[in-house]
């Protein structure tokens, strides 16, 4: 079928049809040729056609659109391929990690994409760019680093006897990947940070999270998995799913795949299905279970930023982790607009501002780092 | 390719507000009728011209040609009023082959046939109003003096005004005219 020719086959009909008019010709021709010439000189029939359009009103179906603007999407693909290696120092002695979220910042590269700050055992920090470098080995773990991110590799069979632990740390505006010596994949989102061993004892598998991030499990019946997050914790066996553990908001994991339970000290453990999204709040100590589309909740793995009727507040505490901004709400009702829509995370803020701006009553007043959330006059 | 048309090429690349009401302005209500055309069900026409209309607003797809637009809006609402039969004829099978066959005979024809209508009556639209209506009654086959009496004047203005219409559709014949001017230019298609 012919799509392309509808432009210019209508506008020959129109032709057509004037030309026959302007010949005076108005009722001539109208049985011949391709008959839509003679059925546009029909008044009869342009009446017909205008009624039944007239049914249609296309300026209420704008004002609907508008309405679902705020369904946002760009799709578009810039796709991060870069990832990272640096020298990274092992050490046996194991000391608590005290980098805070600043220093990282400092040190990492300022651009949106992979980055991340390993802080190995003995406090050594490593700023884990773009370029790709040879990693060091200890313990009986090599560590290496390609496009896939940082990687735990087991050289030797056999249980390590000491367990030296590593910190990830993952600042504003980046984004990490991980594979830990057992073979569990974890992706940290933006202002997160790990705590795993470098290579797993005989008991369970733990590690400590701040922030986001996605699991996958590698199976091992014999050693649960266990992502302390707060004053909760999430048991696994092998399965996947996201964990939200950010300071001041309540702490959410969702279910992508196979079994999880959770627990804290004030609650009673709970065990997920995959589609499933647990939320504890630490100071009602309350728990809540819901079903959940996992896409959503999962959709910042894939450089996507996704928000389903969120409250405007919730959400620029999103897009100031990522494009490391502070936002200052000069109208306080505006907190719990809600908008929802799927943004690729690559775009330049400012993008994002125009969209949401377009169709709401908020307007985004960006100073150096700061971004004042303003009531439109 | 005329500025105004430049334009409004941008505007609705850009998901520029005044721009897309132009476009709903001029496509949503007869891709309407075309979508009623396909499905032989005015019930839902609304919802699928719209969900082609907003799938649209969502993605990232540019256009560089008012032509690609057009066949592209069609063409999609072709599609969608089909998924849309398909589904619904789930509980009427017998219809499908029927339905198949006749609307794939007549799928750019319509589209044609739509386009062409707002195409002339945006045209139309263009007239000073008197001489709109002068032209309409002279394609019922009105004769001049019921014109003139229909519309309380002369004879002779009916004529003058008639003429004037003429000359009008005269000069914006030809392939060169776009209705984009006129998209940008009038605020209303129906």
């Amino acid at each position: 079928m012919c799509w392309n020719e509808i432009y210019d086959r209508s506008v020959e009909a129109v032709d057509a049809a004037m030309e026959k008019m302007l010949e005076g010709g108005e009722v001539a021709g109208r049985e011949s040729g391709d008959g839509l010439p003679a059925r546009l000189q029909d008044s009869a029939y342009m009446q017909a056609c205008l009624e039944k359009r007239a049914r249609y009103d296309g300026r209420r179906a704008f004002r609907a659109l508008r309405r679902r603007r705020r369904w946002l999407r760009m799709l578009g693909g810039t796709a991060v391929a870069a990832c990272v290696a640096v020298g990274v120092w092992l050490g046996v002695m194991r000391q608590p990690a005290t980098v805070d979220w600043t220093v990282a910042r400092e040190e990492c590269t300022p651009e949106l994409g992979i980055k991340a700050l390993l802080v190995t055992a003995d406090g050594e920090r490593v700023a884990l760019g773009r370029e790709e470098r040879q990693l060091g080995e200890a313990g009986g773990v090599r560590m290496t680093a390609d496009s896939s991110g940082l990687s735990y590799v087991r050289q030797e069979a056999g249980r390590t006897a000491t367990v030296a632990m590593n910190t990830l740390i993952v600042p504003r505006g980046g984004i990490y990947m991980l594979a830990l010596s057992d073979g569990t994949q974890v992706w940290l989102n933006a202002e997160s940070r790990l705590e795993y061993p470098v290579a797993f004892g005989g008991g369970e598998r733990r590690v400590t999270l701040s922030g986001e991030a996605y699991f996958e499990v590698a199976s091992d019946t014999a050693r649960p998995f266990v992502v302390t997050a707060g004053a909760g914790e999430v048991r696994v066996l092998g399965t996947e799913f996201n964990v939200k553990n950010y300071p001041a908001e309540a702490m959410a994991t969702t279910l992508v795949n196979g079994r999880v339970s959770f627990s804290s000290q004030g609650a009673e453990a709970r065990v997920l299905v995959p589609g499933e999204q647990l939320v504890y709040d630490e100071e009602e100590q309350s728990v809540s279970v819901r079903q959940v589309n996992v896409r959503y909740f999962t959709a910042w793995r894939e450089n996507v930023l996704s928000f389903q009727g969120e409250a405007l507040e919730d959400i620029v505490r999103v897009l100031a982790r990522w494009y490391d901004l502070d936002f200052i709400f000069e109208d306080r009702a505006l907190r719990e607009e809600t908008f929802s829509g799927n943004l690729d995370r690559y775009v330049d803020v400012s993008t994002f501002f125009r969209l949401f701006e377009t169709g709401s009553a908020v307007r985004f007043v960006q100073q150096g780092r700061t971004v004042f959330v303003r009531r439109k006059r | 390719m005329p500025v105004e048309q430049k334009q409004f090429l941008a505007g609705v690349n850009g998901k520029d507000h005044r721009a897309w009401e132009k476009l709903y302005d001029y496509f949503y209500a007869p891709l309407c009728c075309y979508a009623g055309r396909i499905t032989g069900d005015e019930s839902e026409v609304e919802d699928i011209v719209q969900g082609v209309l907003v799938k649209l607003w969502r993605s990232s797809m540019t256009f560089s040609d008012i032509k690609v637009i057009t066949s592209y809006l069609y063409r999609s609402v072709y599609h969608a009023s089909l998924n849309y039969i398909r589904d619904k004829q789930r509980a009427r099978r017998l219809h499908e082959d029927w339905m198949k066959e006749r609307v794939e005979e007549h799928a750019v024809e319509w589209a044609v046939e739509e386009e062409a209508v707002s195409r002339f009556y945006v045209l139309l639209e263009q007239l000073p109003e008197q001489q709109k209506e002068i032209l309409l009654c002279c394609m019922k086959g009105d004769k001049v003096r019921e014109i003139a009496e229909k519309l309380g004047i002369s004879e002779n203005s009916v004529k003058t005004q008639k003429k004037r219409a003429y000359q009008f559709l005269r000069e914006r014949m030809g392939k060169t005219w776009t209705v984009v001017a006129v998209l940008l230019g009038v605020p209303g298609v129906c």
